[in-house]
């Protein structure tokens, strides 16, 4: 590979992926001292993060009696008695500092009469484990995430973070098990880039763009997942997806749950307020899988609005243009442009739609990754994630709603103490082995030039075509298997791709193919992940399994996916221990709303 | 008013970069701006493709708030923003425009 001149750089760390975790991250190893790059695809500012209309969580008690203990409850109760309870503990009680924190450095929180931080109440977060209905979410208007995005990008400039804008990472570095470093493509320039760091931070999102239908930006493909693949690591949890309830029927944008928690609500063909049956205290604030189950069975039992009976209406013309207007900007406006509609008049038709991946890089309440060998868990030296990517596992089989806000922000934030611990500002680095990469250029190598018949967009439409048949809201064994069948063709068919563009230089054909390249390992991961478990729980929904398995199933996937896309299981315990005696673990029970 | 003007072919990395600086971090504006793209761009006037390469340079939220008539475009983009949002809403084209690759110019 001896046409491809690598550029050496040297940091203490480097962050991939310029989103709300991956800032937090940069922002707080920049200011321990530590010598810090941040590599991103797109400008930091354009992260998916920039989306996030719903607002951040965080036991406040600024709208009536709150406890982080409470919060503690709902989120272990949502993740269906999946998450760890140890990493939902930390997180709900650091949550008051870390959002208190943001405020200072700059997040222009909206405020309640009497100059407080306003908090809305969002699905599944109640007070007093389930007795009432909490209002804990802390917002910007319906701008919180691209507050909060260029609040700690402003802050990560002040404390001289180096950014690497529209760098494409390709590959970790690895070496016998410990991660050295990351390879990366200079899109403007077509320079490639060898990154050696003390401590690689995966920040890179999630992989919504495998489906046909998501909520999630052109740019969520989940990158981390498919370079952790190629490492020979693990993915956790892949099989619980979870579906916004609201998406647009069409074109997949999201209409917020605050809607719901500003007083939307559903109605069937009949014109039934059918959540009062599903779920008859929590309503239409019942959590989002619950939400988008009985939309779906709504809807499988002929109940359906529409011409083809598919789709759900959601009323907001009760709640008056002005409250439209003043609590729920935009929305007015996104019904009008992406579905025709007038919010004031009619209802806007909508459909559970790929929203968020719980599953990722399995992680340690610090951020460490972590796999399993020879049957013994253990940390990749040199390897952590934060955000979409990973999987701490905060959101267990179903994250709560403005609860990946505070997600990023707490871990984040924890990721980069870690390191200012684990990390000796200035420390040497032993050089990189003389062949490090070269995988990596043969496999860059080998795509620029593919020579196939298929364009990157068929299959990259075949894979989402299938995704969306089955890695669905329901599942059951014989369509999985199929359906397993269906995407080892889709695949093998990756083998002869075509790539039309054989430039370095913005070449976002190469881009898309090695962006798809890593879709595919997270799909076959997903769709074997979701054959393999057979129960249902929280996202997870299986028709021939419909119970809950604690017996068997109260444990993590961790699942491989080799070159070939042949997959491989091994488990880890759920943590139902607590962090510390504040708080008493939560023993599981029947999930209802 | 004489023949339009014949446009020179766009160079591809001068259109790459263009179809990266659409790719954005919300859904709505990746489907909007490379539908523009796609559709309008390379048929547009000079004038017009000036005015779409300074729009990029735009942040998201109010880039979001022009397309969604939150905010009023300021006017050197106002018909750019029509054109942009105009475009026939079929469901179809919406579910199907998922950025296609190598440019179309």
């Amino acid at each position: 590979m001896s046409e491809y001149k690598l550029i050496d750089h040297t940091y203490d760390v480097v962050v991939v992926g310029a989103g709300g975790a991956g800032l937090r991250a940069t922002f707080g190893l920049a200011e321990a001292g530590l010598s810090t790059a941040c590599l991103t695809k797109v400008f930091p500012t354009r992260s998916h993060t920039v989306a996030a209309q719903g607002g951040i969580s965080a036991a406040l008690g600024n709208m009536g009696a709150d406890d982080w203990r409470w919060h503690m409850y709902d989120t272990v109760k949502g993740s269906d008695w999946l998450g760890d309870q140890d990493a939902i503990e930390f997180m709900c009680k650091e949550a008051p500092a870390a959002v208190i924190e943001l405020e200072h450095y700059g997040v222009p929180f909206s405020r309640t009469e009497d100059g407080r931080i306003y908090q809305r109440p969002f699905g599944g977060m109640t007070t007093h484990f389930g007795k009432g209905i909490a209002q804990r979410t802390c917002a910007a208007a319906d701008r919180t995430g691209h507050a909060m995005l260029h609040t700690l990008y402003q802050q990560s400039l002040k404390h001289e973070a180096s950014f690497f804008i529209e760098y494409f990472a390709l590959d970790l570095i690895m070496e016998n098990g410990e991660c050295r470093g990351v390879i990366a493509l200079d899109m403007s320039d077509g320079t490639l880039h060898r990154f050696r760091a003390h401590m690689v931070i995966m920040a890179t999102g999630g992989y919504g763009r495998a489906w046909f239908s998501c909520t999630s930006a052109h740019t969520c493909t989940g990158d981390g997942g498919g370079m952790a693949l190629r490492a020979g690591l693990p993915l956790q949890d892949m099989e619980f997806v979870q579906f916004h309830p609201t998406g647009i029927y069409g074109a997949g944008c999201l209409i917020t749950e605050g809607s719901r928690g500003e007083g939307g609500y559903l109605t069937n063909a009949a014109g039934e307020r059918f959540m009062e049956r599903y779920a008859p205290n929590a309503k239409d604030l019942a959590s989002r899988d619950v939400v988008s189950r009985a939309m779906t069975l709504e809807i499988r039992e002929g109940r359906g609005v529409g011409a083809l009976k598919d789709h759900i209406d959601l009323h907001l013309e009760h709640l008056g243009p002005e409250v439209i207007k003043e609590r729920l900007p935009g929305i007015a406006e996104t019904a009008r442009i992406f579905a025709g509609v007038d919010v004031n008049k009619d209802p806007i038709p909508v459909l559970p739609t790929v929203h968020y991946n719980m599953g990722g890089i399995p992680c340690n309440v610090h951020g460490e990754a972590i796999t399993r060998v020879g049957g013994t868990e253990t940390a990749v030296r040199g390897l952590m994630a934060v955000g979409e990517a990973a999987c701490v596992s905060v959101h267990g089989a179903n994250r709560l709603g403005s609860n990946s806000l505070l997600d990023l922000v707490v871990f984040g934030r924890e990721a980069a103490r870690h390191c200012s611990r684990a990390v000796k500002p200035g420390a040497a680095h032993r050089p990189f082995k003389a062949d490090a990469g070269d995988v990596t250029l043969a496999r860059l190598d080998k795509l620029r030039f593919a020579k196939g018949s298929r364009p990157t967009a068929d299959i990259r439409l075949s894979m989402q075509r299938v995704m969306q048949s089955d890695a669905a809201v329901f599942r059951t064994g014989e369509s999985l298997n199929d359906d397993k069948r269906k995407l080892a063709e889709v695949f093998a068919s990756f083998a002869d791709v075509r790539v039309t563009d054989r430039s370095l230089v913005w070449n976002t054909d190469l881009i898309e193919t090695l962006e798809l390249d890593n879709l595919l390992g997270q799909a076959v991961a997903t769709m074997h992940s979701a054959e393999n478990r057979q129960e249902s729980r929280g996202a997870q929904a299986r028709e021939d399994f419909p119970n809950r398995d604690d017996q068997n199933w109260m444990k993590h996937t961790l699942c491989w996916v080799d070159v070939k896309g042949a997959t491989e299981f091994d488990y880890r315990p759920v943590h139902l221990n607590t962090l510390t005696d504040d708080v008493q673990s939560i023993p599981p029970k029947a999930r209802t709303y | 008013m004489g023949a339009p003007t014949q446009l020179p072919a766009l160079d591809p990395k001068v259109l790459g970069k263009l179809r990266w600086a659409c790719r954005r971090g919300m859904k709505e504006l990746d489907i909007l701006l490379a539908r523009y793209l796609d559709e309008h761009f390379c048929s547009a006037s000079s004038a017009e493709q000036g005015a779409f390469r300074r729009l990029l340079e735009t942040q998201d939220t109010i880039l979001y708030r022009y397309c969604l008539g939150e905010q009023p475009p300021p006017p050197e983009f106002a018909a750019l923003i029509e054109r942009i949002t105009a475009s026939p809403a079929s469901r179809r084209n919406l579910l199907s425009h998922q950025s296609s690759g190598a440019g179309r110019c």
